[in-house]
């Protein structure tokens, strides 16, 4: 019997990402304990515990998890053909927002516990089989995650009556070939049915009617490794993980010009300044700091008057920005902020599906506008023009999130960094000498 | 005289086996995963790019009939998804990360001396039919920027005097190549 003592790092404790824990390490280690725990229960209690925790999807919206699930429709144990009907699990592995790279570590480090959060899903929401969807490049995770699903199969704890239960679940990897839109929950769908990656209209919503018309849960791969410790530990614990508002603990990270580029798991709460100042170790020598995204490339713009903030999705949410991944961009000084706005409007453009006008037309044309003001060729109705767009690509004007959120580096840009902007033209040329 | 349907039959037979024994193994195993076979179409034509290093008409059109899945809907996904390569491409494959953090890291630098490097622009293959330049964005590794993807290996926080170096490398060792190989049809 494995003694449980509740952990201050459920996310990264059986972690290692130069030699994960196969399945008898992380069984020792007290793995797959609390799928055994959840098994134990019904659906209706996990489902119960999950509601309780507060717990809140981590691919960037952050939507209630135990929420998300009590959409799929119960089985219908009169109906018997309601009974068996399939209902599909999948793990959002695509991680390609620029600036956003905590999924891969999980993934690489810790494969199991994705497996266990993800047995633990399908046993509240009946799922019969699950995708794990991960990007192309993510081929170290793709080939650590066959091994360990390899090992699940040998021991029982994947196909047919698991562990001797009534769950029988059946996990694949699904590789991507690319396309950051891959990442919207309808549009991986229909990646995954081999279709174009091209959202769709909601409702119906994919806990009704999702992969191949039947219900289907997808969720970021942080959320699943939250879940075994959930069940195990409790609500309460995992509330009281958080600092602040939020329930649990979160893999932040800073990239950019800090002494300690990295990834933490820390309580959820924690403030932007001690990510960056103690656990990246502060700004590399010779640079300061000008501003931030606080969770990848389509959120908001901060400044350095935000830096007390705490990390919560509703805190950042009154700041004017989003809480995204939690992996922080640094804007030092000696980076034009014209050409890092640039940078990430163009991959939007780049990476439109094509599908709805307003994004399909106004990030291409945004990107144009802003490689005119960094070539010196802008002109000062430029920014009306690109605060246009910003209103053009607006939430409920597109099919989906990516343009609205290619709009917030770009409105939170021109507002913080007006001066920047207006000097380009002015001077017609950047005032930056960048690398 | 054949009649319509034996003639279609024959062709289907004739552009069936443009694929190998091998690649019809993988995907009639990757078939098992889903309940349509649409559900398979990116994964065997990731198969088709791991064997042949590219995906051409004529391997689409016999994986239609392989898969028995519109030609259509296949072509609409291989025109889709930018990491399945509708032209020949070198066997070693160099994605720099042009997403933010590598740019703030300085990505630029390390673009300009691949550019000299090979004296190709973004999307070409070497003049020797090596080497293909494609950077993409964000690679996931943002604490370790700059970086790039080399085929499978990922090189971390380059500096300019590196690129020398790993393109150095590649002339000496063409045995680190990763994709291409087997039955070119096209």
């Amino acid at each position: 019997m494995t003694i449980n003592i509740a952990p201050t790092h459920p996310l990264t404790q059986h972690l290692n990402i130069d030699a994960p824990l196969d399945l008898l390490n992380y069984q020792k280690a007290g793995g797959y304990e609390g799928f055994k725990f959840a098994l134990k229960r019904t659906h209706d209690e996990v489902l119960g515990i999950i509601k309780d925790s507060n717990l809140r999807g981590r691919g960037g919206a952050g939507f209630p998890t135990g929420l998300k699930w009590s959409f799929v429709p119960p089985p219908n144990v009169s109906n018997s053909a309601d009974s068996t009907q399939t209902r599909y699990l999948v793990a959002n592995g695509d991680e390609m927002e620029p600036g956003a790279f905590k999924d891969r570590w999980l993934l690489e480090g810790a494969p199991h516990q994705l497996i266990e959060g993800m047995l633990i899903a399908a046993h509240t929401i009946s799922a019969t089989v699950g995708y794990i969807f991960l990007r192309n490049e993510y081929t170290i995770a793709a080939q650590r995650i066959q091994t360990a699903l390899d090992k699940c199969y040998e021991a029982g704890l994947l196909g047919k009556n698991i562990l001797g239960s009534n769950l029988s679940f059946d996990l694949y990897i699904h590789t991507s070939a690319g396309r950051y839109i891959c990442g919207e929950e309808t549009a991986l769908i229909n990646s995954l049915e081999g279709k174009r990656a091209n959202p769709r209209s909601k409702p119906p919503f994919p806990q009704v009617a999702g992969l191949w018309g039947k219900p289907t849960i997808v969720n970021n791969v942080e959320t699943f490794f939250n879940l075994p410790n959930i069940i195990l530990h409790g609500a309460d614990w995992y509330q009281s993980l958080g600092r602040h508002k939020d329930a649990g603990t979160k893999i932040f990270g800073v990239s950019g010009r800090v002494k300690k580029p990295g990834l933490w798991e820390l309580p959820m709460g924690t403030p932007i300044r001690e990510i960056i100042e103690i656990h990246a170790g502060g700004m590399s020598d010779g640079y300061a700091l000008k501003g931030y995204q606080p969770g990848g490339a389509s959120t908001d713009f901060l400044l350095p008057k935000h830096l007390d903030t705490p990390m919560d999705y509703n805190e950042i949410g009154a700041i004017g920005s989003r809480m995204g991944t939690g992996t922080i961009i640094i804007l030092d000084d000696k980076y034009c902020p014209v050409d890092m706005v640039l940078n990430l409007v163009s991959f939007f453009a780049q990476e439109s599906c094509g599908w709805c006008t307003p994004c399909r037309e106004g990030l291409p044309s945004a990107s144009y506008i802003l490689q005119q003001i960094e070539n010196g060729k802008g002109k000062l109705e430029d920014l009306d023009y690109l605060l246009d767009i910003v209103e053009m690509v607006a939430p409920g004007n597109t099919f989906c999130a990516l343009a609205p959120g290619a709009a917030e580096p770009l409105q939170s840009g021109l507002k913080f960094f007006r001066d920047d902007f207006e000097r380009h033209i002015k001077d017609q040329c950047c005032p930056y000498c960048m690398d | 005289m054949k009649n319509n349907e034996q003639i279609i039959q024959t062709d289907k037979q004739q552009i069936s086996a443009c694929l190998s024994m091998d690649e019809k193994n993988k995907i009639d195993h990757l078939l098992e995963h889903y309940p349509q076979a649409s559900g398979a179409s990116i994964d065997a034509l990731k198969v088709i790019q791991k064997h042949r290093g590219w995906v051409s008409d004529t391997a689409i059109a016999a994986l239609a009939v392989h898969m028995n899945i519109p030609l259509s809907d296949l072509d609409s996904v291989a025109t889709f998804y930018n990491l399945i390569f509708r032209r020949p491409v070198g066997k070693v494959l160099l994605h720099p990360c042009n997403g933010v953090s590598c740019l703030l890291m300085g990505y630029r630098k390390i673009h300009q001396r691949l550019q000299q490097n090979l004296n190709i622009s973004d999307g070409e293959t070497s003049s020797d039919g090596r080497i293909t330049l494609i950077p993409l964005p964000c690679l996931g590794a943002c604490d370790k920027a700059p970086v790039m993807l080399q085929n499978e290996h990922l090189h971390k926080r380059l500096q300019t005097n590196d690129i020398d170096l790993i393109i150095k490398n590649l002339d000496q060792d063409q045995t680190g190549q990763k994709y291409g190989g087997a039955d070119n049809d096209d």
